[in-house]
């Protein structure tokens, strides 16, 4: 299971970002304080009001998110759960709601997400589990503060004397919770997020939206009763068939998007296969019967010279011909042996005998040097492809073929000033499995493959990303 | 006196056909066989043959790389590659790596006797269809050819590199070619890319020395 690098590297900024939000949010608490300034103290008032020591602490677990270095992470973690466990420890002693003390919930949700970032930058595997279970609870204990002001549920109020998390820290510590997850995402429930498998497009798909939409329609209900639209009864069966139709048509949708990845990956390895057996028996005509055959051969040569011997021999001959041509044709032996430059001369050579049209070949940097047989192979094939297109469709004397290298990736051309084609609609129609094969190819090694058609001609240009370079990569004779 | 020579295939019932071809002829003795391409070079050193009978294709090592060690380290025996590789480039890579003969196994049987019989007195030797002209065409075809970077740009490219060598902005030709500016900028950033230009005033000069914008 590959991660998708790009999609990696913007969580990692999203925790950072996470990160600083929060840390700023805790730093505006100290300036509200500073300033005393009646209007930011009305428009703070109720649900944004937070202690000084809130503040202090999310400044501080921000910074852990934000910092990127592990010493001041650890620091600031260890300091989080400190505050947090002082403040428990001061309520279970003293058992009672003080005002101007931090909420208990609050307390917890230091502890939680401070020892959370402690175990993460530890960094081994179990530690970094029981962070992500940590990191868990904490945005779920988050998410019940948050729902009580959505909801303005008086009954979560009622579980408890003491005074609850305000607005404002409950989404903080959504933020901090995010942030504490994003920021490793090759890790436990965001490797899933960011896997490049079918999975992951549906982890991607499906995380949000279970937890967005439910959100969003629980708000929706509430907004229609506000206006009484119509009573609690109704708006709750209404919440019911407005997820389920949403969910249902969610994965409607995701089973097309899997399918297509799923169809796109089974046609490769289609290709892949068809290759793998190609070569196989390539080499197994060309080996075991071409020297079963030679053997008859010699043994037919040094025996007596009658007539039914000499219709043997030009028997074996032929038979000889054909293996080999035969051979050739399912995968020229010298793309393995030689390489790509020596298969394209023999493709070019039996491409103009057979149809006519004149090759114009030219190339750079690839003389005398072997590149991943994966890449040879993808590049042979869509040149022997977009060759046999050409041929069919062009109508023209001669093609281009250029085959180059520039520093990590190589890439093929060929391009001809016949009569052109829509090649996106070809290709969207799949009507062409060559040329659609051709894009798979290029698209399994991470390169692309792009045709330009016009009146004035058609130019299929494939680049094909090289894998690091092995040190023995140059051919022997070089 | 008799040639001595080494057979080197890793299929017996070849090995076998070649000795009986080979055991017809007065003025050649084979002193030994090999099938497996590592145990090639030792057999060589041991017992000097005048001549090296070799299949390219052998498990070990392949005919190449033991051409080519036969060459540096026992260059008075002479190496004659049996291929059913009819192709010319097998044949120019086995000249290469020091073959003094290739002879296909599609040929006629004798054409191995007279492929001994002609290195031994210092000649090279191909067995028909192939020739000397026909390698030095496959050397000619295979040759890198140079060809003008400007000829791999896409119509895009060009319409961007036009554009933008008059002073365009990305945004700009965005709207002249009904395209966004980002596709502005990947095909920019392509075609410099290519032809190998890094910035707009290395772009500004190729487009005029190709005639492509005019000089004001």
């Amino acid at each position: 299971m590959a991660h998708m690098p790009k999609l990696t590297a913007r969580f990692r900024a999203a925790s950072r970002v996470c990160g600083a939000v929060v840390s700023l949010v805790g730093a505006l608490v100290f300036a509200a304080w500073a300033l005393d300034n009646p209007t930011l103290n009305r428009a703070l008032a109720g649900h944004f009001i937070m202690q000084l020591n809130t503040g202090l602490a999310f400044i501080l677990a921000g910074t852990a998110l934000w910092s990127g270095r592990r010493v001041p992470s650890v620091l600031c973690a260890i300091a989080v759960t400190g505050v947090g466990v002082f403040m428990l420890v001061e309520h279970l002693r003293t058992g009672s709601v003080v005002t101007g003390r931090m909420e208990p919930d609050t307390a917890s949700g230091f502890v939680l997400i401070g020892t959370a970032l402690i175990l993460r930058d530890i960094g081994t595997r179990p530690a970094a589990r029981v962070a992500e279970w940590l990191t868990i609870v904490c945005l779920l204990l988050a998410m019940v503060g948050l729902f009580g002001f959505t909801y303005n549920v008086k009954f979560w109020y009622g579980i408890t004397q003491y005074v609850r998390m305000t607005l404002g820290t409950a989404l903080s510590f959504v933020a901090l919770g995010l942030g504490t997850l994003f920021a490793e995402p090759e890790r436990g429930v965001m490797a899933t997020v960011v896997s490049d498998s079918a999975g992951g497009v549906m982890a991607r798909r499906l995380y949000p939206a279970a937890i967005a939409i439910p959100i969003l329609l629980g708000q929706l209900t509430l907004i229609g009763e506000g206006l009484r639209l119509y009573n609690g009864k109704f708006g709750l069966s209404l919440f019911l068939l407005t997820s389920i139709v949403v969910f249902v048509l969610l994965v409607s949708l995701t089973y097309r998007a899997l399918d297509r990845t799923d169809g796109e990956r089974m046609r490769l390895a289609a290709v892949l296969l068809e290759e793998a057996e190609r070569r196989h028996i390539a080499k197994e005509l060309h080996d075991e019967v071409g020297q079963s055959l030679t053997a008859l051969k010699l043994r037919l040569q040094v025996a007596e010279g009658s007539e039914q011997v000499l219709q043997a021999r030009g028997l074996v001959d032929e038979l000889l011909q054909r293996v080999s041509k035969l051979s050739l044709d399912l995968r020229p032996a010298m793309l393995d042996d030689l390489g790509l430059l020596p298969a394209l001369v023999w493709l070019f050579d039996r491409y103009t005998s057979q149809t006519s049209v004149q090759v114009q070949f030219a190339h750079s940097g690839i003389e005398g040097r072997r590149v991943s047989p994966i890449v040879e192979t993808a590049a042979f094939r869509i040149v022997q492809e977009a060759l046999t297109n050409v041929a069919r469709h062009a109508e023209v004397k001669a093609v281009d073929v250029r085959v180059w290298r520039d520093g990590d990736r190589m890439t093929v051309q060929v391009a001809d000033a016949g009569k052109g084609f829509d090649a996106p609609r070809a290709l969207a129609a799949g009507q062409s499995t060559g040329l659609s094969g051709m894009r798979e190819r290029a698209g399994a090694l991470g390169g692309k493959m792009e045709i330009d058609s016009t009146d004035g001609g058609t130019r299929l240009t494939a680049e094909l990303p090289l894998p690091a370079e092995p040190p023995a990569a140059k051919l022997a004779s070089t | 006196m008799r040639t001595p020579i080494l057979l080197a295939d890793d299929h017996q019932v070849v090995l076998d056909g070649l000795k009986a071809l080979l055991a017809g002829e007065a003025d050649m003795i084979v002193v030994g066989q090999a099938t497996d391409g590592l145990a090639v070079l030792p057999k060589v050193l041991e017992l000097k043959p005048e001549v090296l009978v070799l299949d390219l294709m052998m498990p070990g090592l392949n005919g190449l790389e033991v051409a080519r060690q036969v060459r540096d380290k026992a260059p008075e025996t002479k190496v004659i590659v049996l291929s059913m590789h009819a192709n010319d480039a097998y044949v120019v890579e086995a000249l290469r790596n020091g073959a003094a003969g290739y002879v296909l196994k599609t040929a006629e049987a004798r054409a191995l006797i007279d492929a001994i019989r002609t290195v031994r007195s210092g000649t090279r030797y191909l067995s028909p269809p192939l020739s000397e002209e026909k390698l030095a065409r496959w050397e000619q075809d295979a040759k890198a050819a140079p060809f003008d970077p400007y000829d791999t740009l896409s119509t895009r490219e060009r319409e961007v590199l036009q554009l933008s060598a008059e002073g365009l902005t990305s945004a700009e030709m965005g709207k002249r070619l009904l395209i966004g500016k980002r596709t502005v900028e990947t095909h920019r950033a392509n075609l410099q890319r290519k032809l190998g230009l890094k910035t707009q005033a290395d772009l500004v000069r190729f487009a005029v020395k190709k005639g492509v914008v005019g000089v004001d």
